[in-house]
């Protein structure tokens, strides 16, 4: 029951691609970026830095300082909803569709 | 003679801690799959075993020195959290299905003490990060909690099979 319903989920979550990629530190919006666009950011925390880079229309955490780098080996996304989670630095990478696009489309 | 009993008892948890700390070492040298926190669990097996011959006290021991050990060796203070949260959670899932289902369908106990585990790591990395993303990863964590449970409970079971009437003779 619980298999079923993980991969009814699983394939609900990779249906279609997001727009845009918001960076959470807590539960505070802290920067934003275009996947359209290629673009590296660092962002520099109390608990260590993450680089994350948008590239080819998937984002991805380059490096991290943390210790047991969960977030670097998350790997490449696109898919609207997915999520990066860097719990030693309270940080979440999410991907999303913008609402201002998707309203006209 | 109970004093005795419980010396051999008290032996026999030693190795075993001694097992799964040299197992759950071993298995941090697997390569990360790209799915956080997903690893096969191996030491679980331990944790099975010693929930089959020794209950849930001398189990609870073994499991709490085992996280406090490899953490010293290789964690760091996020990560004994995170085996905290799972282990308290698979251990108590466990503990209870065994006695429930009478020492029977280890597998079972096994793939519910993962898919436990996985949720207690969950809602520690919801605590952590202070909202609620980590529950992207749930679908994936149940899946690969059922795969890895039911090998680590296959495991536990033939190695009952082999030598759990040698063992419970003997203790």
């Amino acid at each position: 029951m619980i298999a079923a319903a993980s991969i009814f989920a699983l394939m609900l979550m990779n249906s279609n691609a997001g727009t845009q990629v918001s960076i959470f530190y807590k539960d505070k919006l802290i920067y934003t970026m275009k996947l359209s666009e290629n673009e590296t950011k660092r962002i520099e925390l109390d608990e260590g830095y993450n680089e994350i880079e948008v590239k080819n229309g998937k984002v991805f955490v380059k490096s991290a300082d943390c210790k047991n780098q969960v977030c670097v080996n998350s790997g490449k996304k696109s898919a609207a909803g997915s999520t990066i989670i860097c719990a030693p630095h309270r940080l979440t990478v999410k991907i999303e569709i913008d609402d201002s696009k998707d309203a006209d489309v | 003679m109970g004093e005795r009993m419980n010396i051999k008892k008290f032996c026999l948890s030693a190795m075993l801690l001694a097992l799964s700390v040299a197992i759950y070492t071993l298995e941090s040298f697997i390569p990360p799959i790209g799915i956080p926190g997903v690893k096969p669990g191996l030491s679980n097996i331990v944790t099975l075993i010693s929930l089959m011959f020794l209950g849930p006290k001398y189990t609870a021991c073994i499991l709490f020195l085992r996280i406090t050990i490899t953490s010293l060796i290789s964690g760091t203070a996020v990560s004994f959290v995170f085996s905290v949260s799972g282990g308290v959670f698979a251990f108590a899932a466990m503990s209870v299905l065994i006695v429930f289902l009478n020492g029977k369908l280890v597998w079972a106990v096994s793939v519910c003490g993962a898919v436990f585990h996985n949720l207690g790591q969950l809602i520690a990395a919801g605590v952590m990060i202070e909202n609620l993303s980590a529950i992207y990863y749930l679908p994936m964590l149940m899946l690969s909690a059922i795969i890895t449970g039911a090998f680590t409970g296959i495991a536990a079971q033939l190695l009952d099979n082999r030598l759990g009437d040698i063992i419970r003779r003997k203790f």
